[in-house]
């Protein structure tokens, strides 16, 4: 059950990926991205990841999805054109995924397995994940220069926000 | 009870808690609505719905109906899968967010000691905030796809809010975890059976919730994206027959999961003051049913005080609206969490 | 399943209701959306009905325009503190456990984030009100 799971969250993330890359209207691009998304946050929770997986739904999908489409939707004028030839480029590649998903997606599990990944939410990983940030032998550092990580972002997006402002007026 | 060892008995009873939960829900909002406007007609001296049934208690089931047989519009200038989508995205979140929200002391059921939660996650919470951060694709949708201006900027405005008030909402509650030590709703609950309610360890945490959930929730006073004087209805403008009512379930089932949320972080879940763990279990499984009645009554009155708000405080403006989440409240937020870890210190130290 | 044995039994626990549940909310949209769809009264179609609602008025110009930049930048904001929040969360959970040091480490992180929000009011970026437009308070 955990390996047909697997299967069908890695399927999801693959296709996603393609349909966004492939798709020629860019907001339906956006909503495949977000199908990626949720495909990669189901992995990780299959794969033993519980914290990770849903911060990756609340950060990715709930945050940086919606500032792409913020950009998106209103970047273009009409974004509802399809053409017929990227579709047919995009079919053959979708056959194939698919086939090799159904005839070895079985044989991917021993892989991770094999990896070292443990199928299943094992024990939670919640306040693993917070010893290591305060650990100082582990990641305190990368935990604090990330801080500043953030603020050096923080102040670069208001100063190309400011600029993209005067340049429109 | 797991699913490897009697995978029949554990989907029946996960069934059974699903229907349960979501039928409880589904029934609540129908009957909100009705309450929200019986509510509004007595503050403003009207009699509200009394035709349908006695009181109007038939109502809601009346309205259901005429949503189906309503005339399903689909207008030509729209992106028709997407508009079909966007009510769907909207309604879906705020019921998948009940899974991990506690309802009742635990039921024995055949031998079996069964949590009344659909599903006790470790990461209860941030599965919580995950899940409901996806509402704002249905807003935005529904705003983009209708190509038509007002859905548009009610769509806009509305994520822009459900954004940033979502923030307040993750922030408010830190100081909790670092009280308890846990993100499992179910261990929340369980200190505040047996200790006090967090609303009294933690009461600016609690009002900030309790503001940021009217703002999550597009209700007054912050319900600039369906400010109707403006924005005719806002980003449900096009919509019309049972895809509008959905917007409409969405909404209720969102205020529902919110006021449980409330009642589970801060005021105890299904907690009677005095009881203690021992005397719901002593109670067995009436002990469930009367913690489900407690639990129920802290959610349908929060439910009233959201209507009761709704019909008391007149519209923020938008700017007012940003300035209050942005330089009021997480400043606030942010000094609450440092306060709370003064107050909370690690023991031996 | 033939390999079950080397997950652990309780693993599926924590998985199988919330599918259920989102099978649950798929479904119950679906029966909506398609039982409108076949119950609704099938009416005439007429042009008005196919024209974006304009309160009567002919509509003008196309319906999707450009916002304010203001937009953006709140959704940006909003993914850097969010980033900080969720980088909370662990920190919350094992507080108790940490003694003193893990209360210093979390006061200089908050405090850069402090910083980042002074900075980000004093330019202005969160002023909806002001003539001048948002991000030229300088």
């Amino acid at each position: 059950m955990l390996d047909f799971m697997f299967i069908f969250f890695a399927s999801l993330a693959l296709l996603g990926g393609l349909l966004m890359a492939f798709h020629p209207n860019i907001v339906h691009s956006a909503f495949a991205l977000v199908a990626a998304l949720f495909g990669v946050a189901g992995l990780y929770w299959t794969l033993g990841a519980d914290f990770l997986g849903a911060t990756q739904v609340l950060l990715y999908v709930g945050g940086i999805t919606v500032l792409l489409l913020f950009a998106v939707m209103l970047s273009t004028r009409d974004a509802a054109r399809i053409s017929i030839a990227r579709y047919a480029l995009m079919a053959p590649i979708v056959g194939l995924l698919g086939a090799f998903l159904v005839t070895t997606g079985k044989a991917l599990v021993p892989i991770v397995r094999a990896a070292g990944g443990a199928l299943g939410p094992t024990e939670p990983t919640t306040e693993k994940i917070g010893n290591l940030f305060m650990d100082p032998t582990a990641f305190m550092l990368p935990f604090e220069i990330l801080a500043v990580l953030l603020l050096v972002v923080l102040v670069g997006a208001i100063t190309l926000a400011r600029r993209g402002e005067e340049d429109a007026a | 009870m797991s699913f490897s060892e009697e995978p029949l008995l554990y989907i029946g009873v996960n069934l059974a808690k699903i229907i349960i939960v979501t039928h409880v829900v589904l029934v609540v909002c129908a009957y909100a609505v009705l309450a929200e406007r019986k509510v509004s007609a007595w503050m403003q001296d009207r009699v509200g719905p009394n035709r349908v049934g006695y009181f109007g208690l038939l109502q809601p089931i009346a309205d259901a109906l005429k949503f189906f047989f309503k005339e399903d519009i689909v207008p030509g200038h729209v992106n028709k899968a997407l508009f079909v989508l966007a009510p769907a995205i909207a309604l879906m979140p705020s019921l998948i967010v009940l899974a991990v929200i506690p309802i009742a002391p635990p039921v024995v059921v055949m031998g079996h000691t069964v949590p009344m939660v659909i599903a006790d996650l470790d990461i209860g919470i941030l599965f919580l905030f995950a899940i409901s951060s996806l509402a704002v694709y249905g807003v935005v949708l529904a705003g983009w796809a209708s190509n038509s201006k007002y859905p548009l900027l009610g769509g806009v405005r509305a994520s822009a809010q459900m954004i940033s008030y979502e923030l307040m909402l993750g922030l408010s509650v830190v100081g909790i975890f670092m009280a308890t030590g846990t993100l499992r709703l179910m261990d929340i609950v369980n200190l505040q059976v047996d200790g006090v309610w967090n609303c009294f360890y933690h009461p600016i945490a609690f009002i900030i919730f309790v503001i940021a959930a009217f703002a999550e929730t597009n209700r007054l006073p912050f319900d600039l994206p369906e400010a109707e004087t403006e924005l005719v209805a806002g980003y449900h403008t096009e919509y019309g027959s049972m895809k509008f009512a959905m917007f409409f379930i969405g909404e209720y089932a969102a205020m529902f999961g919110f006021s449980a949320l409330v009642a589970v972080l801060f005021l105890g879940g299904w907690d009677i003051p005095f009881m203690s763990s021992e005397t719901f279990a002593s109670l067995g499984n009436w002990g469930a049913v009367v913690g489900f009645i407690s639990f129920m009554t802290k959610v349908l009155a929060f439910m009233f005080l959201y209507i009761w708000v709704r019909w008391t405080i007149p519209r923020f403006r938008y700017d007012q609206l940003m300035n209050l989440g942005w330089k009021v409240l997480l400043p606030i937020a942010l000094v609450n969490v440092i306060i709370t870890g003064l107050f909370n210190l690690p023991k031996g130290s | 399943m033939p390999d079950s044995h080397v997950v652990p039994p309780e693993a599926l626990n924590d998985f199988m209701p919330v599918l259920m549940l989102v099978g649950f909310a798929i479904s119950f949209a679906a029966v909506n959306i398609v039982g409108s769809w076949l119950l609704g009264k099938k009416g005439t179609p007429h042009p008005i009905k196919d024209s974006p609602f304009e309160c009567g008025m002919e509509p003008l110009q196309e319906g999707r325009r450009r916002f304010s930049v203001r937009f953006y930048v709140v959704a940006m904001l909003f993914i850097l503190f969010d980033i900080e929040v969720v980088f909370l969360y662990p920190w919350a959970v094992v507080y108790q456990d940490l003694g003193m040091f893990g209360f210093y480490e979390m006061l200089v992180f908050l405090t850069v984030l402090f910083v980042g929000w002074w900075y980000v009011v004093k330019k202005g970026a969160l002023d909806w009100n002001s003539r001048r437009g948002p991000l030229r308070s300088s």
